[in-house]
């Protein structure tokens, strides 16, 4: 039963893979044909990378439920939804970048990032997104003349 | 010695912007070594949008500098907490801590200081010595041999990923594909851009590593709010510095952490973990008192910290002579280069000695500071243990954002960044090495590249790699690490032939 539940994932990854193949596959056979002459084309390569994670995705396939003898344990911890509230939170602040710029949208960011990481006291979780948003446009912009993002309000 | 190169890249390497940048390397290294959950490689691919405005030997001085001093700085926490800061400071644990149970914990600290600075001068002169004879036998190669020593790096890189020899293999493959989207590296024709602009010049590494790196420590940090106990130390150099006859007792475990470091960390894939519980091993054979190990010797502590920072100029050999980046680390100094327009090779030694000479200046250098600032700041560097996580998670996931953003100033790079995340945290949860995937990002254009540069020169031949010998070894070696599992187990069942099948592993 354990192995069972176990193996599931591995036969999940293996169709997600040759799934993956056969359509990269597909997009690499339908590559223009510019070749130079007595060689290979630019849809050479692709398509025996193709080849090759299907014939991978396969024997992942055959290889069957459990773990390989030589594999270590999954990753312990943080589950699919703290993955999902964290890359959420990534991309809103990446869009907020892009209408608010750095010093609009990097305070809020850094205050609900605290506060889903275990912060709870306002006052610190202000002044430490305050500070540390400071700090980072005074080390990229001044120090190291890497320009961060303006945004359209600001 | 008297190549005018290597004075003209000591000179830019004392200049003050360029010892600056060393010195905030190394703190930013030892912070960083010290704090369990942060690598090296987060480390340095975060700092690396802040080189591009810098001179290659001054981005060379600041990365060398995180990186010797990542390596020392895991001993901290190992020493101190019982948990390793890096990975490469594992071995140190077995002996560290129970030396500062026993109220030793700032000798230990000392010891574990002055073996990195032993490991990295031992690697340092091995690298000197013998990059450019590998460099000079290097520019002999042509497309074939330089398409075989890549897939040769590749798959041990695969073979030593731990896991499954197939996983690795998967995350190596995925990786070469991702470096077919945009112009293909011969004509400049577009692939796979599905018209967007951005992906003409394809997927760039650094993004990827940032994502891949940075966004899993990011979910896993977001649980763990609390912040390290240190105990107290006494952290004056009088109670830190071993007296010369303790040196000589440890000399023997240095030396040879050292050679096990520096040799162990010129094998693409290999690295710091492997090397230091190698060296911990040897260390404890040629002992006088090997029953100490364990419950808190010199001796112990002495070859991991010495292995780990040989490791570091090993490391450099292959990045340097080949363009064969061994693990993400040098793979992220590869792409520094890269970013200053140079390529890593032995056409490097040739076109650019200044630089390659910058290298091992700047590595001396990183070496040096990391020594002097470690033992004068030891007490101030480990109150970054103290740091809750809930403070400085955050952090890095901005940094995360920003330094993807930072490459081109595209928020494209930023949201590639954020997809390599998820990826890479789908790939942890389901046991698929990341290492082979950076690695594949780095090195598929140029495979590519030979490839098919190879076949032109042929005509279209498919046999040239078989015609030239030294390609033709390399290719077998190649497939006999691909064969190795299933000859291995193969052998398994020959040898015991009636094992039970309750006896059998399950596959």
């Amino acid at each position: 039963m354990e192995r069972g539940r176990r193996g599931r994932p591995d036969l999940l990854i293996a169709l997600v893979l040759l799934a993956f193949a056969g359509g990269y596959g597909w997009l690499a056979f339908n590559l223009p044909e510019r070749n130079i002459p007595g060689s290979v084309g630019l849809d050479f390569v692709p398509k025996l990378l193709a080849g090759l994670l299907s014939l991978l995705a396969a024997l992942l396939f055959v290889q069957g439920p459990g773990r390989g003898p030589g594999d270590p344990p999954g990753a312990e911890g943080a589950g699919w939804a703290q993955a999902a509230v964290v890359v959420g939170l990534m991309v809103a602040y990446v869009a907020a970048l892009t209408h608010l710029g750095f010093l609009l949208a990097t305070p809020p960011y850094l205050a609900v990032s605290m506060w889903r990481a275990g912060a709870r006291h306002p006052g610190f979780i202000l002044l430490v997104a305050v500070a540390m948003t400071v700090a980072a446009r005074i080390v990229f912009v001044t120090l190291f003349a890497v320009p961060l993002p303006h945004g359209l309000l600001f | 010695m008297a190549d005018p190169a290597m004075w003209q890249a000591l000179s830019q390497v004392l200049s003050w912007q360029s010892v600056l940048a060393s010195a905030v390397g190394v703190v930013l290294g030892l912070l960083v070594g010290a704090m369990p959950g942060l690598t090296i490689s987060l480390g340095m691919v975060l700092l690396l949008p802040l080189t591009f405005g810098l001179n290659s030997i001054t981005a060379m001085s600041l990365l060398l500098g995180l990186f010797a001093a990542g390596m020392t700085g895991g001993s901290f926490s190992a020493i101190l907490l019982n948990i390793p800061g890096t990975p490469s400071a594992s071995a140190t644990v077995l002996d560290g801590y129970p030396l500062a149970l026993t109220g030793q914990a700032g000798k230990a600290l000392g010891v574990a200081v002055i073996s990195s600075f032993y490991g990295g001068l031992f690697s340092l002169g091995c690298l000197v010595l013998s990059a450019p004879l590998i460099a000079r036998v290097a520019l002999r190669f042509g497309a074939p041999e330089q398409f075989a020593l890549m897939a040769l790096g590749l798959t041990l890189i695969c073979g030593f990923a731990g896991g499954s020899l197939l996983r690795a293999l998967v995350s190596g493959v995925l990786g070469l594909i991702l470096t077919t989207v945009g112009q293909d590296p011969l004509m400049g024709t577009p692939r796979f851009t599905f018209g967007r602009v951005e992906l003409q010049a394809g997927i760039l590494f650094i993004p990827a590593m940032i994502g891949l790196f940075g966004v899993p420590q990011i979910i896993q940090g977001m649980r763990s709010g609390a912040s390290g106990v240190i105990p107290r130390f006494k952290a004056g150099l009088t109670h830190m510095l071993p007296s010369w006859r303790e040196l000589l007792g440890i000399h023997r475990s240095m030396l040879i952490g050292s050679a096990i470091g520096t040799g162990v960390g010129a094998i693409p894939g290999t690295g710091g973990p492997i090397a230091v519980f190698l060296a911990y091993d040897a260390a404890r054979r040629v002992s006088r008192d090997p029953a100490a190990f364990g419950r808190g010797t010199m001796e112990g502590v002495a070859a991991p910290e010495a292995a780990n920072n040989g490791v570091t100029g090993g490391a450099l050999i292959p990045m340097l002579t080949l363009g064969i980046p061994g693990d993400p680390i040098t793979a992220i100094l590869l792409g520094a280069l890269i970013i200053q327009g140079l390529a890593p090779g032995p056409l490097l030694f040739r076109e650019h000695p200044q630089v390659v000479y910058g290298v091992f200046w700047a590595l001396l250098l990183a070496n040096l500071v990391t020594l002097a600032t470690a033992l004068l700041s030891v007490r101030w560097i480990v109150q970054v243990l103290r740091v809750p996580q809930r403070v400085l998670i955050p952090a890095i996931a901005m940094l995360c954002v920003l330094g993807a953003y930072g490459i081109r100033n595209t928020f494209f790079d930023s949201l590639v960044m954020v997809g390599f995340g998820a990826l890479g945290y789908a790939m942890q949860r389901y046991r698929v090495p990341v290492v082979p995937m950076v690695i594949g990002l780095v090195l598929g254009p140029e495979l590519e590249e030979q490839f098919r540069l190879s076949l032109i020169l042929s005509a279209g031949d498919g046999t040239v790699f078989l015609r030239h010998p030294i390609a033709a070894g390399l290719l077998a070696a190649t497939a006999v690490i691909f064969a190795a599992p299933g000859l291995r187990a193969a052998f398994c069942r020959w040898r015991r032939p009636a094992a039970s099948p309750e006896s059998a592993p399950h596959a």
